[in-house]
């Protein structure tokens, strides 16, 4: 077992933990950073051809109020997220955030 | 996809970093008799799959097991054979239609599914427990048991 299994699996008894102690935090949030998808799934209408990427200056407080607010997972869906050209950014901010 | 390179491309970006754990590729799932440029031609997948069984002796952080990588390249055949579609319910943003056969809607082409869930359900319903114990009629024998016992249950009024 690696390191950062074990850290994985710690951080995840931690969050199972604190879901049991406090109950008024968000469990889920979905971030959608943008809407535009560069495919056509014909089961999909959760996108469009022309929206823009969401600033990074404009979801980093967002994600600093979610780290506020004690939330335990953060999901950035789209559109596709993969076209924000700032994602890895943005994940870092996730990770990091507290 | 169809660019040669481009998953090794993604994988060198992705791999390095800390925050990254794990890194799982879908594919393009089409509908039956659809042709658009998003649909992997039979070459592009077999090439697909192909990188991927070499990138992920490269790439630890690359989950994907060969039996599922498999998989893809011998998908289930229609959705009463997916576990996936089978042990799943997927319903619309008014919840209340149901969609169906499976999660993509509509006459999806199983033969090129390239949906994750799909082909890693399928891989352990293709495993055998001990080399001899195949998984398949177990998934089979929980879901009979599970739909009689649900025949048993008294009806739930609705909520409507």
């Amino acid at each position: 077992m690696t390191i950062s299994t074990v850290s994985r699996k710690a951080r995840s008894l931690r969050e199972f933990a604190r879901g049991l102690v406090h109950t008024a935090h968000p469990l889920l949030v979905q971030i959608i950073p943008i809407r535009r998808c560069n495919i056509d799934c014909g089961y999909c209408n959760e996108y469009d051809k022309v929206s823009a990427p969401v600033p990074v200056a404009v979801l980093k407080p967002r994600i600093d109020k979610l780290a506020e607010l004690g939330t335990s997972v953060v999901a950035f869906s789209g559109g596709e997220p993969m076209l924000h050209p700032d994602l890895d950014e943005l994940i870092v901010t996730s990770a990091t955030a507290a | 996809m169809n660019r040669a390179g481009y998953l090794d491309e993604f994988l060198r970006f992705w791999s390095p970093r800390p925050e990254i754990d794990k890194i799982w590729f879908s594919l393009y799932t089409p509908q039956l008799g659809e042709v658009s440029e998003e649909r992997l031609r039979p070459v592009d997948r077999e090439r697909v799959i192909a990188d991927l069984l070499a990138l992920r002796l490269r790439y630890t952080k690359l989950k994907m097991p060969q039996g599922l990588l498999e998989v893809y390249a011998e998908p289930p055949k229609s959705p009463d054979e997916c576990v996936f579609a089978r042990t799943t319910l997927s319903i619309s943003a008014d919840l209340t239609t149901k969609i169906t056969p499976c999660q993509f809607g509509g006459v999806p082409d199983c033969g090129n599914c390239g949906c994750l869930a799909s082909a890693g359900l399928a891989a352990v319903a293709r495993h055998q427990i001990l080399g001899f114990i195949p998984v398949s009629p177990i998934f089979s024998g929980s879901l009979k048991v599970g739909a009689q016992m649900r025949r048993l249950r008294p009806i739930e009024p609705s909520a409507a």
